[in-house]
Formats: C-alpha cells, structure tokens, sequence
C-alpha cells in the first residue's frame, strides 16, 4: 500500500482524508478501544475512543505529511483536535493561523 | 556522559531554611487539613513494581533513580558499588509522593471519596543543580483526591483555588498556566500530546522575567484508578488528581524575591536534552555539526518539542538553519530564554 501523502486540493478534499485515516488507516496502526464507531467530521475523536495517546501522534503526523508543514507546539490544543471538522479548521492553510 | 550534577542533591539548609521551611510546610497542612485532608507519612523509598505498575519507567526513564544492594559486600573500595557489583532494585528513589498514595489504596473500593496529604521527599535526576530551584532531591506536599470523577474535578478546583489564595497570602505572587511534563521522547511522545491537549497539568509559576514553578495540579483522570485497581462507590475505577506543592522553591522564592533572570548556561542546556533525549545524547555534543549529524525529522520533531517543554521557549527550523553546531543551537536557545524574559 503506498504511503505517499495525497495532497488536498480543498478543505472538502482535506476532510475527506482525515476520515478515511481515522475511520481505515488509524484502526490498523491502533484498534480503538470502541469498535463499530465510523467518524463523521464532527464526531468526538477522542470522547468516542477512536483517538487515544497512540492515535494523536499518528494523526498529528498525518496532517503534517498532508499539508506538507509541521504543526507548532503552540497549535496542539483540544479545539483543533476534538473533531475533523476542528482540524480542518484550525489547519487547512487559507482559514490562516489561529491563536 | 558528563554531566553537570555537582556533589550535592539539595541544599544544606540552615537553622533559618529550617524555620521557615516548617512555617510554609505548616501552613500548607492547615488547609490540607481544613479541607478535610487524612495526614500520612510516606517512605522515601518506594517499591519497584509499584511504579511500574504507574508506567513511571515508561513516561519518565530519565529521571529515574532506583536503589540496589550490594551483591558481594565482601568486596572493598570502590568496586563495591560499581554497576558489576550492584543487584538488580528492588527500591526506587520516590519521585513523588502521590504514587504511594495509590498504592495505599490499591485494591479498595471507597465507601466514599478520600482526600489524603503527605509530605516527601522526592528525587529526580535532573541534568544539573540550581540550589533552590532545581535539586536532585527536594520536598513536596502533596494533596491527594481520589473518588468519582465529578467530584475529583469539582474539588480540583476548589482546592486550586484555596491553594492559590494561601500561596499569595504568602507572599509568593503567581499565575496558573498550562504546563507538561518532561515525557521520555520519543516513546512517551503521546502521553505528552495527550497531557497537553486535555490539559490535565497547569502550574502556578512565579511572574517574569524569571517564573519558577511552584505548584502544579495534576488531573489524572481514571489512569491511577484503572492500573492500582481502586474503585469509588459506584464500582467505577477512581479518578485521581494531585496538587503538589514544591516546597524548596517556596522557601527559595520568598528568600531570592527579585530573582535574577536565570538562563541556563548552553552546557547545562545540552546536558538537559541529552538526559531527556538518550537516543540522541550520543550526537549532541558541544561541536557536533548539525547537518550530517543524522537528526532525521523525527528527531528534530523531538528535539524541539523537548526543547518546548525543558524551556519553555520555542526554537523553528529557520533557527535550526542558522545553527552550524550543537554548540550554536544551545546559545540559541539561552538567547531566547533571555529574550523571554527581557520587558519588550
């Protein structure tokens, strides 16, 4: 399976990424602790078990390699990451940098 | 590696260090006790398998310190105690004392929520000795809350609250703020992100241009709970949250109270990262180039973050660009700690 990073055109198309990494590829690098739960772009990542303390560093990894550019430090809070559409959001480049 | 660890763990306190030690420290237990704290004493040394069973190992190898007995006392000088010579520890040097708690109450179901205070000393083995500030050995109350989690965030708060009035009743100013702890990079890379997503630690650091954290509180959610198997009333694992209290730095900001701005120098900046950092201590030495050194992107994504959380201060690529050396990218690092703490 090839691990290049598809680059998204749009934030629909940056959505649709981040759903089949949580929902196909995150499951195969780190079962949910919550089986049969499929994420929608405003599912609760974490309160719903399908992102735990293994899944973030994946996932963070994964927007970095989408997007082609590191998250700061200062980026990694709880409203950019509690759903796909918070991600989206906070890091799709033209909403611009957030506080 | 060398390190910059002096010979002594703590500072040698004074008849008048002593006084005003016992005097916060009283203080402390009053409202520990007042909000309706069970007083405990501790040992320093705690078991092994009990801190394992905490995933301290995991999180925190760095700062680790474990006791071990001599396998053949009948040998003299120095090789007595050398690594060949030392069986396997039993004991660990108590990094805090909120882990003796859980063991206390492991296997236990509450009849109700418990709040429990002790005072202990603690030992972590830091890459170098600030007296005062930052010592291998050093002292904490804790106050401890274990029951359901509504009421352990509840009371979190309400104790933070009391905590912070007595703190500036004391003549020790601060400000609450999002906080980490220096998680073992890159196996404990997660635990970090998580701890500072759910913001479960803040710590009450002392104003600029020179903050020095003096209490923190830690929201441990069922974590504790769920690995000493303790149990509230409803049959759920226990939350837990620690408010610890570092009481060397109390006594040391109320006597140090325009505290000149401290920066590291870059050798003990170096040395920090290379105990926080193992995998990559055998590449940051002092001229080591930095291109070439085989720092891929993992290991710069660890260095910085590392570098975040000992400092507090944030160094981007571009800083990394200008840096030909280690050696530059800790001077890097100090100018921005002292720009830090420059009034703009």
């Amino acid at each position: 399976m090839s691990h290049a990073p598809v680059k998204p055109a749009t934030p629909k198309e940056f959505q649709a990424l981040l759903l089949v990494f949580i929902n196909q590829r995150l499951p195969e690098i780190r079962p949910p602790k919550t089986l049969g739960i499929q994420a929608l772009p405003d599912t609760l990542l974490f309160d719903s078990g399908l992102v735990d303390s293994m899944g973030i560093v994946q996932l963070i990894l994964f927007v970095e390699e989408t997007l082609g550019q590191p998250i700061p430090t200062r980026m990694i809070v709880m409203k950019h990451f509690r759903t796909i559409d918070a991600i989206v959001e906070a890091f799709w480049p033209t909403h611009g940098e957030r506080q | 590696m060398t390190t910059l660890v002096n010979n002594t763990a703590a500072k040698v306190r004074t008849a008048q260090d002593i006084q005003q030690f016992e005097r916060l420290d009283a203080a402390l237990l009053d409202l520990a006790l007042s909000l309706g704290a069970e007083p405990l004493q501790f040992p320093s040394l705690v078991c092994r398998s009990v801190l394992e069973k905490a995933e301290y190992p995991k999180a925190f190898p760095h700062l680790l310190l474990a006791a071990a007995p001599a396998k053949d006392p009948g040998i003299t000088g120095p090789a007595l105690i050398e690594p060949a010579n030392l069986g396997s520890p039993h004991w660990c040097l108590s990094p805090a004392v909120c882990y003796h708690a859980y063991a206390h109450l492991a296997g236990q179901r509450l009849d109700s929520p418990r709040v429990l205070t002790a005072r202990g000393r603690c030992f972590r083995h830091e890459a170098f000795f600030d007296p005062g500030r930052r010592q291998l050995e050093f002292e904490m109350r804790e106050i401890i809350l274990i029951g359901p989690a509504r009421w352990v965030d509840e009371n979190a708060l309400a104790f933070k609250e009391k905590l912070t009035s007595l703190m500036i009743h004391l003549g020790l100013p601060g400000g609450w703020q999002a906080a980490q702890d220096p998680f073992f990079l890159p196996a404990a890379k997660g635990q970090a992100i998580m701890q500072q997503l759910k913001e479960t630690k803040v710590e009450y650091c002392t104003p600029e241009p020179d903050p020095l954290a003096l209490a923190s509180v830690n929201r441990h959610e069922d974590f504790f709970g769920r690995r000493f198997e303790i149990l509230d009333s409803t049959g759920r694992h226990a939350h837990t949250c620690c408010l610890a209290a570092g009481l060397d730095r109390w006594c040391h900001t109320l006597t140090h109270p325009a505290t000149p701005n401290h920066i590291p120098t870059p050798d003990q900046i170096i040395a920090s990262l290379a105990v926080a950092l193992p995998a990559l201590a055998p590449r940051l030495s002092r001229d080591q180039p930095l291109r070439g050194m085989g720092i891929d992107s993992i290991d710069t994504v660890d260095l910085l973050f590392m570098v975040e959380s000992l400092f507090k201060v944030q160094v981007v690529e571009s800083d990394l660009q200008r840096a030909n050396t280690i050696a530059d990218l800790a001077d890097c690092i100090a100018k921005k700690i002292q720009q830090k703490g420059t009034p703009q």
